[in-house]
């Protein structure tokens, strides 16, 4: 059949009422479609603040026995700049002190930029992330014993928590000098020092 | 006659029965037939027809056309599939009927025997200008053609309605309008038919004429062989009333002719009328039959009926425009109260949420301020204890080293280089290859060697023999020993020699001089220790 053969006064009325009536099937299942996914979301919103707060609400005798037991070690390492922000000055006071009261013949120190760090092995973070600045310390010892009481003097002086990553000590001297200024034993070591802190930014203050 | 015209009647239909000499109008209504109108092929007979047409409502027209100029050929054609097909019955339309616009081709299955053609039936009206008066009226008043049937075609389906069956039937019919019809069939099929016009029009024919007429058929059928001469012929008369009475007084019955006497009113019942007839005349039984099941077969082809076809596409529109609208209702329906249901579940969630929150709030009251939640503490805290098990210091391995050796005077050491590793394997010192990424400190990869140690420190000695006078069988053995002593040490996972002052390897190359000067005899040592053996 050719449109111009076409009678439209005959189904123009039936045209018009089924476009009308597409249009309004369309406005009502898009009402109340959308009617229907604003109350499930609502609903959802609800159920999960729900879920949440009663689950908070059971664990309140929980809550109350972690703080018990873990808050003063929370506050202690807070202080200590293990939790919130690290003591680099506290750092650089205590080699220096360490370096003159052992009396190492040479003692220097770089410390990079705190970054990001993820360790090689299984740990559960939770809602923390952990940061890591990296000292590296270059040193002459007269003897190993040196290098222990280094150490020691960073364990007790120093704010903080670190690991050494690597050493190298290379021989200086081909036989030992017991001479205080004398350097037997030129030493490398790269140290970490842990922080961590909240991985929403948060900044933690306690008073 | 109803001055309302309707525009939306969609069950309304209509038959326009149609001789050579009258129109007689059958309406439906509610499942069967309603009002009856007559009009003669006339000028006045026709400005009524077009009077009804305009004051009726546009509702579609079934025409059953019973004239004389309906011709009935029998013809084979070979069997072929679609637009074949389609090709081949156009083309026999045209050479056995050249000058009718109204063919119909009824296809009656396949021949038994050689090529096992299609058997066609081609029927034709013949005499256009007996439907052209009255035709050209409906497109003047807009009123759908739904199609052009002939009384024949139609008696096909009424042969299912009649009691019994046999091999050779002939349907006897008389109508008002036209005449006596006599329609053959062969194994249900119609082969062909024959309109007799009585003398007088409309007046009831007597028996003896009806019977002479069939005599006359019967002879014709012997003639072209349309029936066996010893298979017998059964004939069904519909008729009424007395005239049924005198058929019945006058019907004999032989080897070759079997008569049945029929009620049209058995008939109807049969086919579903309602309403009871009180004259032996068929038009109503036709007209009931066709309005209620139109056969798939009709003269006039879809290009000839443009109005109907428009009528069709309103109709359904209307009814799509119905289940749209009901459809959308019915899901909208649903979906709403599946809205109500989670508003419902909603203000619950809110209502137990808000209670638990005021009692969280008291609970917590209680309890000391903290910066961040109390399970958050836990984790802080079991962090720090975790990263400090981890912490490694190279002191371990420089005892165990210088405690081996104090064994061994002629060693001294020239250079260690030291670290620690979740991977035993890792390198140390200057070569750093594979497994250096698993460093404590360095970030993790998915491979890591699976031991019960909690992480590895690993130290590469490097050192020389002092005195050394050039027997590197000595020197060999001094550093072996060395090694092995290590391996004995507690906290020692592995120990192997990495360069010798002498490789004797087939691999490498070996030069020297065997001359009193002793070369140096450099060697270096890697040595790992477990720490923290969880399995202990």
């Amino acid at each position: 059949m050719k449109r111009a053969d076409i009678d439209w006064p005959i189904f123009r009325g039936a045209l018009t009422v089924f476009v009308l009536c597409f249009l309004v099937s369309g406005a009502m299942l898009a009402a109340s479609t959308y009617f229907r996914d604003e109350m499930e979301s609502d609903f959802n919103k609800d159920q999960v603040r729900f879920q949440s707060i009663s689950r908070k609400y059971l664990a309140i005798d929980e809550e109350e026995r972690f703080i018990k037991q873990f808050y003063p070690r929370f506050r202690e390492l807070y202080a200590e700049g293990i939790i919130g922000n690290e003591h680099r000055l506290n750092w650089i006071e205590t080699l220096r002190s360490a370096g003159a009261r052992i009396d190492l013949p040479s003692l220097s120190y770089e410390i990079t930029s705190q970054k990001e760090y993820t360790p090689s092995y299984a740990i559960y973070r939770g809602s923390y992330q952990i940061y890591v600045s990296k000292m590296k310390l270059t040193f002459g010892l007269l003897h190993e014993g040196d290098l222990e009481r280094l150490f020691d003097e960073l364990n007790q002086r120093a704010s903080g928590l670190y690991s050494v990553a690597d050493c190298t000590f290379t021989s200086s001297q081909k036989t030992i000098e017991h001479d205080p200024k004398q350097e037997n034993i030129s030493a490398q070591c790269e140290l970490l020092w842990y922080t961590i802190r909240p991985s929403d930014g948060r900044q933690l203050v306690i008073s | 006659m109803s001055l309302l015209r309707s525009k939306f009647d969609f069950l309304g239909r209509r038959v326009f029965f149609l001789g050579s000499g009258k129109l007689t109008v059958y309406h439906w209504h509610k499942g069967g037939l309603s009002n009856s109108y007559v009009f003669d092929a006339t000028e006045e007979g026709l400005f009524h027809f077009s009077r009804y047409l305009e004051e009726t409502p546009d509702v579609p027209v079934y025409l059953l056309v019973d004239i004389v100029e309906e011709e009935f050929r029998q013809e084979n054609i070979p069997h072929v599939y679609l637009a074949d097909r389609r090709t081949l019955i156009a083309r026999k339309k045209i050479r056995l009927f050249r000058d009718s616009p109204y063919i119909c081709a009824l296809m009656q299955g396949r021949e038994s025997e050689g090529r096992r053609d299609d058997k066609v039936l081609f029927t034709a009206l013949m005499n256009q200008e007996i439907l052209k008066p009255w035709l050209e009226l409906l497109p003047q008043h807009k009123i759908p053609l739904a199609g052009i049937y002939s009384v024949p075609i139609l008696s096909e389906t009424l042969l299912k309605s009649l009691p019994g069956s046999s091999t050779y039937t002939l349907i006897v019919s008389f109508q008002e309008t036209s005449g006596l019809r006599q329609s053959f069939f062969h194994n249900q099929q119609l082969k062909m038919s024959r309109l007799a016009t009585t003398r007088r029009m409309g007046e009831v024919p007597d028996a003896s004429y009806i019977l002479e007429e069939v005599g006359k058929i019967h002879k014709y059928l012997n003639s072209l062989r349309l029936t066996l001469p010893d298979e017998a012929l059964d004939i069904y008369l519909l008729s009424h009333g007395r005239l049924l009475s005198d058929l019945r007084t006058q019907c004999n019955d032989s080897a070759l002719m079997r008569h049945h006497l029929v009620d049209v009113n058995e008939v109807g019942r049969r086919i579903g009328m309602k309403r009871m007839l009180s004259s032996p005349f068929c038009e109503p039984l036709f007209a009931h039959l066709l309005l209620k099941s139109p056969p798939k077969h009709n003269y006039a082809a879809p290009s000839q009926t443009p109005i109907y076809q428009l009528h069709r596409i309103r109709n359904g529109l209307l009814v799509g425009s119905l289940l749209l609208i009901l459809g959308s209702a019915l899901w909208s329906g649903f979906t709403l109260m599946e809205g109500i249901g989670f508003r419902q579940k909603r203000i619950a969630a809110e209502q137990k949420a808000d209670f638990y929150e005021a009692r969280y709030q008291m609970a917590r009251e209680r309890l000391k301020d903290t910066p961040v939640s109390p399970a958050e503490i836990k984790v802080a805290v079991d962090l720090v204890d975790t990263i400090d098990q981890y912490k490694t210091s190279p002191f371990e391995m420089m005892k165990i080293i210088s405690k081996g050796l104090t064994r061994f005077p002629s060693i001294q050491l020239e250079k260690l280089d030291w670290g620690a590793s979740t991977d035993p394997n890792d390198q140390i010192g200057n070569i750093r290859t594979r497994g250096s990424e698993n460093r404590i400190g360095v970030p993790p990869t998915a491979e890591a060697t699976n031991t019960s140690y909690r992480f590895f420190q690993i130290a590469l000695v490097t050192g020389y023999l002092d005195p050394f006078d050039g027997n590197y069988r000595e020197a060999l053995a001094t550093i072996s020993e060395y090694a092995e002593t290590l391996r004995t040490m507690d906290s020692v996972y592995d120990v192997s020699v990495v360069t010798l002052p002498l490789d004797t390897s087939s691999d490498a190359r070996l030069h020297g001089t065997t001359g009193s000067e002793a070369g140096k005899a450099n060697f270096s040592v890697r040595v790992v220790l477990g720490m923290g053996n969880e399995a202990s």
